[in-house]
């Protein structure tokens, strides 16, 4: 089932166009979107959560109308942007029920318990006390991940949600959304690959305000077959090759360099082709080498 | 250095792109816009540009310097807020350019604003009637008041935002205003007993004045070089402020260079702000002595007992009408030449020709004269001994002067003749290069009978101790006065309360006396009477006079009492009360406004009933208010008078009574109403006790005088 | 709105732990023994400067704390995606701040009543006017520099010119329990709607408006807002 429809999606911020002609379609389960910084992911996501309005084209979440029953969509909405500010005068605790109320969790015992399993899914249960004022970046990024929850959403959205956290908090949020995703639609937005290449199925990748690429994650990494090239060259001939190509990584060996690069074809007589991983086939989408 | 104007020019940048800064701009604009349109619309003007200019601009400044200090604290708290200041202090800059970089550019702020002030003073009065020195004079003033008063509350805004990390720091901004203006607020001349004029002075621009800086035709003079000197100390003050916040700003982060030069900065500005503040302390302090030690003189504690009694006396402070005292010898005539010298000094070489018109023969004759001046020589045809006392000059003769006779008397005398008022605010009497005045109420040439110059009454209530006025001065017979006047450096025009018949010499007959006036003015005659005013306002009174002028004729011939002057002055707010209620069928004065016809109906029936001003005689409260609505009705036809008394007053049923009674003569028509009214008035002059006016008795009486 | 209540908790427990409620506990004992020292025992003069010059100025930073909660932090901006409605919220913190200050004016008044009578209560209620007024321009004022600096600034101007604008204002003045007049018909000793006493029925119908005029403002303007 369709639970999000983006047709024709136009912003335009004065002369400048943040997104063009966005055509996106999910459903229930998690999704990427990859994109580098300025790429628009941001602007999408906060369209999607109802703040920014947009020009042109329609927007359906779970069959309503995102112009329309914006009330509606709210309803079923958990968003944490990438700049999350937070009244700092209330302790964790307190902040999330502020939070709740506003969620339309009036019930007492209701409340009660969903704050108290938010805390402990994103580990805040001992500092939840604390006035906010006090917490760390990390357990900031925690509580704005535990707002996103409260009240059951169908659609999460969660814009860089990892930055600030740590390897061992990274992998249990991961844990978390996998989670969640079985019945709920939740989108990841990201440039860090390893978030999506563990738990999304479904990624899209935008760049200037365009999709450049929509589909299965796996797809991605496909579409860079045979365009992935590994090669070890004198460490003299760096500067040239890093002018002539894409480069996805590189690393010493000797008195060598062995670069991970993006060609249509061959860059060197020695170079050989490679399996490509996501972060190959986000390169070459972003980078033109592949359409 | 550099990073100081790396500061300021950046923080500017921010402060050009913030939209709500232009909002003050953008209010001052259309603030200045509105006051001089709504001015210059008007067909006849009766104020001077300059009395509306300054009634605007103490408004003006007042909402000013809160919007810029409350600018002022946002501007020292914004990065601390914000956190950007927490990267700021990883980095080079120092603690001094950082402040004061921040602190330049809000002054700059407050600068745009003071010029906006400055250009639209300059702009509207050179239409203004005043020479360019005045004009120069006027925007320095502007200028002074206006920056001091900045520098200063920019610099507490600064200070309280360092000191106080929390909004709470906003509120300070207010607070100080209150605290230092409340009281010079609304202060009209006279310090309660729990305000303290002296503290007036501890203020951020120079409030000394009453109302207006502007004094009409003496222009802003008298208060220029005192606010230079109040705000010189104000100025040092504000950077002494900054250099205290930069004592306590992160004191962990001060360079040595720093540790070293702030304390001495500090020293080298605290020092002169003291000596200058003293200064302006002293020079206030001596006016305010004089006038208190004026008052003492003639101050008068209750004898009696009873509340009754009390009260009686302490309204009687007010029956200005019990100030006359009718003395049986008359000036016949006055010679005078007056020597103006600097520092407010006259010297005086009078004749005065003194006649007994009572039917006694008396060995002792009284002039006054202001105990300033002393007396250095006093001779006569006949053996006189002069003694001097206070204010009055006792003649002893050694023949007895007998009624009717006649004599000489030839009288040098000299001194200070400045005198303070109110306070201390303001000069009665002073002799200075740009203006002059020397009043009748000032006592500067003698004045025939022994009356006191001033009135007080002991009053527990007041910060003086005592209520203080300017004794109302009647003369019974007119005098025929020569004066001569010669002076150092003064050229200012003269105007007396004679005509001047060549330069610097008056002469004529008056009933009222001799005022001396000298500062930019114009005269003019509406019909026979001289009108001395500013240049600009010359239309307006004329407008008015025309209807004075026409009221008092009216008066003269239904009451048969003269009432029309010879002469009349414009003075400014200030010197009108002071003089007032001397004027005179002679001499009248004015203030610079509109008047509309009732008004002037009022004042004009108060003249002529002061007596009964403080009666609770309703029945002459009624007469009086026919007689008011009478004058008012010969200027412009009125609705009639029992409608009017009934929309005045809101009185319903018996209370009507009287009304009705004089309301039926008023059918009768005009000329009927009118012979009522002179009748009615003068059965109430003829009194003894105006207690007992009765109408109905009063109307009986003139029925049966009619049938006769 | 849903959750009202706990929202309100909330909000009165944030507001006996911060630094406003230490500086009430601290000022309003200050305050009261200024006022008694000042000689003023007149009770038009008493309940003019407690609740006309005093008071106002209190709810101005009773009504600046309770947006700065939302909107200093920038946190509004996350607000706006839960399922509120704006002019809710607006009119929400509104009403907090209207709750915690008349609760706290009416705990003060409550032993004056018994001291100086019960002037003083219908001198508080004759004032709500002004409060409704002074509430809406902070509030729009904050809605336009989207921060509670904005309210503050706003409010200080506001209390400035009612406390000093009386010769500009006139009839419109805000300071009234000071004259004989309006000390009669507040209390009632004088009829309310008596033609002489209808300029006082104006004035206060005046603040009403500006009130509901600036609280309609805010509103269109916090509609208007997106991030």
């Amino acid at each position: 089932m369709l639970t999000l429809k983006i047709e024709g999606l136009q912003k335009n911020y004065r002369k400048f166009q943040a997104l063009k002609n966005i055509n996106l379609q999910m459903e229930t389960g998690l999704f990427g979107l990859l994109g580098p910084n300025g790429a628009g992911k941001s602007t999408l996501m906060k369209i999607l959560s109802t703040i920014l309005p947009f020009q042109d084209g329609k927007v359906t979440i779970y069959d309503f109308d995102l112009v329309k029953e914006g009330d509606k969509v709210r309803q079923l909405l958990g968003y944490l942007p990438q700049h999350f500010n937070v009244p700092t005068q209330f302790t964790g605790r307190e902040f999330l029920h502020y939070v709740a109320s506003m969620k339309s969790i009036t019930n007492q015992q209701e409340r009660h318990l969903q704050v108290e399993k938010v805390l402990e899914e994103v580990n805040l249960l001992p500092q939840a006390d604390k006035k906010i004022k006090g917490y760390s970046g990390g357990m900031k990024r925690r509580l704005g991940i535990a707002q996103a929850l409260l009240g059951n959403p169908k659609l999460i959205i969660l814009d860089e949600p990892t930055a600030g956290l740590d390897p061992s908090e990274r992998i249990r949020f991961r844990n978390l959304i996998e989670k969640l995703s079985k019945d709920r639609s939740i989108i990841l937005s990201t440039h860090i690959i390893s978030d999506i290449e563990s738990s999304c199925e479904n990624a899209a990748v935008i760049h200037h305000g365009e999709v450049l690429f929509q589909g299965a994650t796996d797809a991605l990494a496909e579409k860079a077959i045979n365009v992935v090239w590994e090669v070890s060259v004198p460490y003299s001939e760096y500067d040239q090759v890093e002018k002539e190509y894409v480069i996805i990584s590189s690393r010493k060996e000797k008195e060598n360099v062995v670069f991970r690069v993006l060609s249509i074809d061959a860059p060197f007589d020695e170079a050989t082709p490679v399996q490509p991983t996501i972060e190959d086939g986000y390169m070459a989408v972003i980078n033109g080498v592949i359409s | 250095m550099n990073l100081m104007i790396s500061v300021f020019r950046n923080e500017g940048l921010l402060l050009l792109r913030n939209k709500f800064l232009a909002i003050p701009l953008l209010v001052n604009m259309l603030y200045w816009g509105y006051s001089i349109v709504s001015y210059e619309i008007q067909p006849i003007h009766y104020e001077e540009r300059a009395v509306v200019f300054y009634k605007s601009f103490i408004w003006a400044l007042l909402i000013n310097l809160l919007i810029v200090g409350l600018i002022a604290v946002y501007m020292a708290s914004k990065d601390r807020e914000n956190e950007f200041e927490q990267l700021v202090l990883t980095y080079d800059v120092k603690n001094v350019d950082w402040v004061v970089g921040k602190w330049m550019i809000t002054q700059l702020y407050g600068l745009c604003i003071t010029v906006m002030t400055i250009v639209v003073q300059a702009i509207w009065f050179m239409s203004a009637s005043m020479t360019i020195g005045d004009w120069f004079k006027n925007i320095v003033y502007v200028f002074i008041q206006m920056e001091g008063a900045f520098l200063l509350l920019i610099s507490i805004g600064f200070l309280f935002a360092t000191l106080i990390k929390s909004m709470f720091a906003y509120l300070v901004i207010p607070a100080i205003l209150v605290l230092s203006l409340m009281f010079p607020f609304d202060y009209v001349g006279k310090a309660y007993i729990w305000d303290n004029p002296k503290f007036h002075l501890f203020t951020p621009f120079d409030y000394m004045f009453i109302g207006s800086p502007y004094e009409g035709i003496w222009g802003i003079h008298h208060v220029l070089k005192s606010s230079i000197l109040h705000q010189s100390a104000i100025v040092l003050l504000g950077i002494a402020v900054i250099v205290v916040t930069l004592l306590l700003f992160r004191r962990y982060r001060r360079s040595n260079k720093e540790k070293k030069m702030i304390p001495i900065i500090l020293t080298i500005f605290i020092i002169p702000t003291i000596v200058l503040s003293g200064m302006r302390f002293m020079q206030y302090e001596q006016a305010l002595k004089q006038y208190v030690t004026t008052g003492q003189q003639y101050v008068e504690s209750f004898k009696g007992d009873d509340d009754e009694s009390y009260n009686k006396w302490m309204n009687s402070y007010y029956e200005y009408n019990k100030d006359d005292q009718p003395y049986e010898f008359s000036m016949e005539k006055t010679n005078l030449s007056v020597e103006l010298q600097a520092n407010d000094q006259i010297n005086v070489q009078s004749t005065l020709t003194i006649q007994n018109n009572g039917n006694e023969a008396v060995n002792d004759v009284f002039l006054t004269l202001y105990h300033g001046l002393k007396i250095k020589e006093c001779t006569s045809a006949k053996s006189v001994t002069c003694s001097q006392d206070k204010d009055f000059i006792t003649l002893h003769f050694d023949q007895m002067i007998q009624p009717g006779e006649e004599f000489d008397l030839n009288v040098h005398y000299q001194g200070k003749i400045l005198q303070y008022r109110d306070d201390g605010y303001i000069e009665q009497a002073f002799i200075k290069n740009q203006r002059i005045y020397l009043p009748k109420e000032a006592g500067w040439y003698p004045l025939i009978g022994k009356r006191p110059l001033v009135i007080t009454r002991e009053h527990n209530n007041l910060y003086a101790q005592f209520e203080f006025r300017n004794a109302r001065l009647v003369e019974d017979f007119p005098t025929e006065f020569t004066v001569n006047i010669t002076r150092e450096n003064q050229k200012v025009p003269l105007a007396l309360t004679i005509p001047e018949i060549s330069e610097d010499t008056f002469q004529g007959t008056s009933q009222y006396g001799l005022s001396l006036l000298g500062g930019n003015f114009k005269e003019e005659k509406v019909g026979h009477i001289r009108v001395v005013a500013h240049p600009e306002v010359i239309k307006g009174a004329t407008e008015v006079i025309e209807r004075y002028q026409k009221a008092w004729s009216f008066m003269e011939d239904w009451l048969g009492v003269p009432m029309s002057p010879s002469v009349i002055y414009i003075l400014s707010d200030n010197y009108y009360y002071l003089t007032q209620f001397s004027a005179n069928h002679d001499f009248f004065v004015l203030k610079n406004e509109y008047k509309d016809d009732f008004e002037i109906a009022y004042e004009l029936k108060n003249e002529l009933t002061r007596e009964g001003l403080f009666d609770n005689n309703q029945d002459f409260h009624i007469l009086s208010d026919a007689m008011v609505w009478m004058i008012a009705n010969h200027l412009q036809e009125q609705v009639s008078f029992a409608e009017w008394y009934k929309s005045n007053w809101w009185v319903e049923g018996e209370d009507l009574t009287v009304v009705n009674l004089l309301q039926s003569y008023e059918k009768k028509g005009s000329e009927k109403f009118k012979d009522v009214l002179k009748y009615l008035f003068h059965y109430w002059t003829e009194l003894d006790n105006k207690q007992d006016f009765d109408m109905e008795s009063a109307l009986k009486q003139y029925e049966g005088e009619s049938r006769r | 709105m849903r959750g009202f209540l706990i929202r309100l908790r909330l909000f009165i427990k944030l507001w006996f732990s911060s630094i406003y409620s230490l500086m009430t506990i601290i000022l309003v004992p200050i305050i009261g023994i200024i006022i008694y020292n000042s000689g003023t025992y007149e009770i038009d003069d008493l309940s003019s400067l407690i609740y006309e010059k005093t008071a106002t100025i209190w709810f101005v930073f009773i009504i600046q704390w309770c947006f700065s909660i939302d909107l200093d932090s920038k946190f509004f901006n996350q607000l706006i995606t839960y399922p509120v409605v704006k002019w809710k919220f607006l009119l929400e913190k509104a009403l907090f701040s209207a709750i915690i200050f008349f609760g706290l004016t009416s705990i003060i008044t409550i032993p004056l009543v018994f001291i100086y009578g019960k002037f003083l209560w219908q001198g508080f209620v004759f004032t709500i006017p002004v409060y409704l007024a002074l509430g809406g321009f902070v509030i729009l004022g904050t809605m336009i520099g989207n921060h509670s600096l904005g309210g503050l600034m706003a409010g200080i101007l506001f209390w400035m010119m009612i406390l000093f604008g009386g010769a500009l204002l006139r009839e419109l003045n805000a300071i009234l329990l000071i004259y004989g007049s309006v000390q009669r018909f507040v209390s009632g000793e004088s009829g309310l709607l008596l033609v002489e006493n209808r300029w006082i029925i104006y004035n206060r119908l005046f603040y009403i408006g500006l009130g509901v005029l600036c609280i309609v403002g805010a509103i269109i303007k916090i509609n208007r807002r997106s991030a």
